[in-house]
């Protein structure tokens, strides 16, 4: 066990050197995102940001200083005190911006699903480990069903992207736990294909109006019926065979038909839970140019103030877009607009150097770490912060569909803030720890 | 390598792609120099619609919207401004107060398009430390100085100054410069569309319009339809449909006001049709001018099927000819004129003179009427549509079909748009006097505009529209409308029309009238539509150089000559504008580098800088009206 004194000399400075960094940046862009094109301040949100980012950095080195040897045992407790939270939450909680997502203590309000995330994390990182020899395909079934509780929970109550992060955590998660690839695929193509069988009904009679290939057979009654028997029939045969003779290509017919059962079957379930506008809004979440005067607007908007910044930019404090009030939720949700604008090109790629900088330190942990748990962990927390990023930047940028992921470090509010921060301190307890122990 | 050094760098190449598709996609976005933002935006000065000398009918002049915006509003300091402010924006305190606590927005509007005086008392307020958080925001406004005047031609824009109706709606692209046109390369420089020059005379306009409302008080009618082309050039001069609205407040006006009849309304014409179905008949040899027909007060046939037919007349005109036919509006006689014809070639005649198509001068929802065709016909259809019924036109298709009557059988375009002129003023096109097509022979018009006289005399049912000293070729008309309820004839709704020809000697004007459904003690187009036609040919008589009977043409303009409304303009040193028209000093009001006051109303009496004094930009011009 390294004393305090040690832990400290051993800090990983490139991982706080980042995390400091884009603290600071998101600080001054909430400063100027409460600026009116008149000069006046009219936001006190970075003051709030500040007071969030200084007891942040408690949080992070308290987080640090826990070995995670010994603290992995109470990950299960976490897990589940932060579920009884957002029952909790889901059925008192405060109704922001549409979805019930809020605990207020006082006048401050908490968003759990943050924390949520993070817990899962860490159990998700205790089962993977403490589960080594269990089969791999009875691991990840385990893992699937760590992440769906939460997800079922916040589902009902909140926008659909705050629920899809845990779906990285535990691509993440699986992978540097050394789940079997095929066994991943199987449930990303199964994912995939009951996801895509269930909108298409609706993309075609809306939207395509001509049928895409040869697909309907899979999704249009009555023809996915016998799609289905036929698919059940070869999966029959084929496991069979497998058992019986042992041949490679017996169990990759079986792997593919029941793939496909398994996709007909999940999306005529949902199919039939789901209304049809339930089905529309998802199809409008993966392409908003089906709705421009929804959530169109905002991306013109925002791609209007990422081209306007240049190269250079237009200096700090100097974005018209944002002081003129044409970017929407420009604290939260598109402050990265706001520094593209502002700090132009080179802000942009400083930016997102900081961020692959952070990824990078993440790939190294994972690589030079032998301990499966803190490997694990690690890949989780890459996982969210990542799609994070690549979520909020690439809605900013019209790429990805708008939803109310925001961006970390650099996005305003107090929940998002100290989960990061708590993850990086997390990641820095690692990092000081993988030479001892 | 072995199964974790794969783990490891296919994790790095899946991060390094997704992060390469956000970079190139940035930088994509961040330096392509298309895109344009907030403070680039480029103001559009919408080109002004005049008459045809020139006169404005329609300009941009910069208006206000009144916002608040919360977060700067002082919530101590507030209510005791708010009564000043609501007393600015001509509303009741108590609901400023009670928005600014109900409205969930931060930013909602108070009043929008207001006049510059309010934004200025306000903007002055703000000077002086008031009205914190209300927020003055200049928008593109339009302005119609002439208020009613062809409000139906001249048409209105919506809330971003968009065309919605009339030619500001179907010039809308070269009004507000088009995509087309080159845009200054500086955003700053506002950007101007090109003006409209109609045909429309404004006196004959207004003239007409008093002449059309005077008729709608007289008959108690829904609606006054009044249409005065230049026979010569297809050029319409007056446009007037009663009721009209002010397209300065055009949504306090009914909707019903903003019906453009004219062009879009479709009905029976009645007797007057005669005109074009006997020159068709003529025209066509059926019949000549010495033919004959026997009316008995009824027209007789029988079917080959044995069943008679008979259609009624108004009276027993005895032997009548064409020139009766049109005298008396003889409904007999004109029935036995179109059995002298083909179905075939009638329907043809009547289709050379426009019916049933349109025309073209592609006003937002212009009607093509009705003209069927003739295998659908059934054996009364012939002898109805003769005598105007069993076909929709409207009052344009009319007046247009009547220019090949005034001009020797050939029938002309309408046009409203004479000159499409960019800022510059140069020319960007114009409509040239257009031919149509030749609809009847020479002979056939001057023969049919003869008998036209005739309606005119004393024994005609046009003589109440005949003024002293002019030679007028008139026909009257009376149709009954379908009542939509029963889809029949109703007994108590009817159009009551006439169309005028004048001089008949030499025509150059085409006047044509509707009175849709008058209530007063009679319908009959000869006694209540001749009489306006009268007051609309003295109108128009006092306002041309037409020569009026066998005293020689007094070549003078008709009205006094000022010289041709040149707009007020100032460019390196203040003009001496004293004496000019408060109407002609509006578009200084829209110039961007000066200032200008205006006080009082009628014309200038002084001005502040003196006439000569060199005027840099932002200069404040003050000039005093009398």
């Amino acid at each position: 066990m390294s004393s305090i004194r040690t832990i400290f000399s051993d800090i990983d400075v490139p991982i706080l050197g980042t995390t400091l960094g884009l603290v600071v940046i998101g600080i001054l862009s909430i400063y100027s995102s409460g600026m009116t094109s008149e000069g006046v301040q009219v936001s006190n949100e970075y003051v709030k940001q500040i007071i969030w980012a200084v007891s942040g950095l408690f949080l992070m080195g308290l987080t640090m200083l826990l070995d995670y040897n010994r603290t992995k045992d109470y990950s299960l407790f976490v897990y589940v005190f932060f579920l009884l939270v957002l029952i909790y939450t889901s059925i008192a909680g405060k109704v922001v911006n549409g979805s019930r997502s809020w605990i207020g203590i006082g006048d401050i309000g908490i968003q759990p699903s943050e924390f949520t995330k993070l817990a899962t994390i860490l159990f998700l990182a205790q089962y993977l480990s403490s589960s080594e020899h269990v089969p791999s395909l009875r691991r990840l079934a385990a893992a699937l069903a760590i992440v769906c509780v939460p997800i079922i929970i916040i589902l009902p109550q909140q926008d659909f992207g705050t629920s899809l992060v845990f779906f990285p955590i535990l691509i993440f998660s699986v992978y540097a736990a050394g789940i079997e690839r095929r066994h991943i695929a199987f449930m990303l193509a199964g994912a995939f294909l009951a996801g895509l069988l269930t909108i298409l009904p609706l993309w075609e009679k809306f939207i395509l109006k001509s049928p895409p290939l040869l697909l309907f057979v899979l999704y249009r009654q009555p023809y996915s019926y016998f799609s289905l028997s036929v698919a059940g029939l070869i999966f029959g045969l084929a496991t069979w065979g497998w058992t019986s003779f042992r041949k490679r290509y017996y169990y990759w017919i079986s792997y593919v038909s029941l793939l496909l059962a398994g996709g007909i079957i999940v999306s005529s379930l949902a199919q039939k839970i789901l209304k049809d506008y339930q089905i529309m809004r998802l199809i409008v979440f993966l392409d908003p140019s089906i709705d421009p005067r929804g959530s169109g607007w905002n991306i013109l908007q925002s791609i209007t103030a990422i081209g306007s910044g240049g190269f250079w930019g237009k200096g700090f404090l100097q974005g018209t877009q944002s002081h003129y009030r044409y970017l929407p939720q420009q604290s939260t949700d598109f402050i990265f607009s706001i520094i593209a604008e502002e700090w132009g090109f080179v802000g942009g790629l400083a930016v997102f150097g900081l961020f692959t900088l952070l990824f990078r330190r993440c790939i190294l942990l994972i690589r030079s770490s032998r301990d499966v748990y803190a490997t694990t962990m690690v890949a989780g927390v890459l996982g969210m912060i990542f799609f994070h990023f690549f979520i909020n930047a690439g809605m900013a940028m019209g790429i990805m569909p708008i939803t109310g992921i925001p961006l970390f470090f650099l996005s305003y509010g107090g929940s998002s803030l100290w989960t990061v921060m708590i993850a990086v301190g997390l990641l820095l307890g690692v990092s000081a720890r993988r030479y001892g122990a | 390598m072995n199964r974790r050094a794969f783990r490891y760098w296919s994790v790095i190449a899946l991060l390094g792609i997704f992060t390469l598709v956000i970079v190139i996609r940035y930088a994509s976005l961040a330096l392509s120099p298309t895109a344009t933002d907030a403070s680039a935006f480029q103001e559009v000065e919408r080109g002004p619609i005049t008459d045809r000398s020139g006169r404005y009918l329609a300009l941009d002049s910069p208006l206000y919207n009144i916002a608040v915006w919360k977060p700067e509003i002082q919530s101590d300091a507030f209510p005791a401004e708010a009564r000043r402010l609501a007393a600015i924006l001509g509303i009741e305190d108590a609901d400023l107060l009670g928005r600014l606590k109900t409205e969930k927005a931060d930013f909602f509007y108070l009043r929008k398009r207001v006049q510059p005086q309010v934004a200025r008392a306000i903007q002055e307020g703000r000077a002086t430390g008031a009205f914190s958080g209300i927020v003055v925001e200049k928008v593109a406004g339009r302005l119609y100085p002439e208020k009613r005047l062809a409000s139906h031609l001249v048409g209105f824009v919506g809330d971003a100054n968009k065309g919605l109706a009339g030619v500001e709606a179907r010039y809308d692209e070269d009004l507000s410069g088009g995509a087309k046109a080159v845009r200054p390369a500086d955003p700053r420089v506002p950007f101007r569309g090109n003006s409209v020059s109609l045909t429309i005379d404004s006196d004959i306009q207004f003239s007409l319009e008093e002449v059309a409302r005077k008729a709608i008080s007289d008959t108690g009618a829904q609606s006054v339809i009044l249409v005065a082309a230049d026979a010569r050039s297809g050029e319409i001069l007056a446009y007037v449909a009663e009721p009209d609205f002010d397209p300065n407040e055009y949504l306090m006006a009914p909707a019903e006001a903003w019906y453009d009849w004219p062009s879009v309304y479709a009905y029976e014409p009645g007797s007057v049709f005669k005109v074009f179905s006997m020159a068709s008949v003529l025209d066509l040899g059926g019949a000549d001018t010495r033919s004959t027909f026997y009316c008995d007060g009824a027209y007789h046939r029988t079917a080959p099927s044995g069943e008679p037919i008979t259609i009624k007349c108004l009276a027993v005109h005895g032997t009548v000819d064409i020139e009766h036919i049109l005298e008396y509006s003889c409904n007999a006689g004109a029935a036995y004129a179109s059995d002298t014809v083909q179905a075939l070639d009638f329907y043809e005649r009547l289709r050379g003179f426009g019916f049933g198509s349109r025309l073209g001068l592609a006003l937002a929802g212009e009607s093509p009427g009705a003209l069927r065709s003739p295998e659908t016909w059934s054996l009364r259809s012939k002898p109805t549509i003769a005598m105007g019924q069993e076909i929709l036109v409207t009052a344009l298709q009319m007046t247009t079909a009547a220019t090949a009557i005034a001009n020797g059988g050939v029938m002309l375009k309408p046009i409203i748009v004479r000159k499409v002129a960019a800022p510059d003023g140069t020319t960007v096109y114009e409509n040239a006097p257009q031919v149509v097509r030749r609809a009847v022979s020479a002979e056939t018009a001057s023969s049919i505009l003869a008998s036209m006289e005739t309606v005119s005399s004393a024994s005609g049912t046009g003589r109440r529209a005949k003024v002293k000293d002019v030679r007028m070729a008139v026909k009257t008309g009376t149709a009954q409308m379908i009542d939509p309820q029963t889809r029949r004839y109703s007994e108590k709704d009817y159009i009551a029309s006439t169309l005028a020809i004048f001089p008949a000697e030499e025509p150059r004007i085409v006047l044509y009238l509707a009175i849709v459904k008058p209530t007063g003690e009679s319908y009959y187009g000869g006694r209540i539509a001749a009489p306006v036609i009268k007051d609309a040919t003295e109108a128009i008589l006092s306002l041309t150089d037409l020569p009026r009977g066998a005293s020689p043409a007094v070549l003078h303009p008709g009205r006094i000559a000022i010289p041709r409304a040149e707009a007020a303009s100032i460019g390196d040193t203040m003009p001496d504008l004293t004496g000019t028209p408060k109407r002609l000093l509006l578009p200084l009001l829209a110039r961007k580098d000066l200032i200008v006051h205006i006080e009082g109303e009628g014309y200038v009496s002084a001005q502040r800088p003196a006439a000569g004094t060199p005027v840099p930009p932002g200069t404040e011009i003050f000039l005093e009206l009398k």
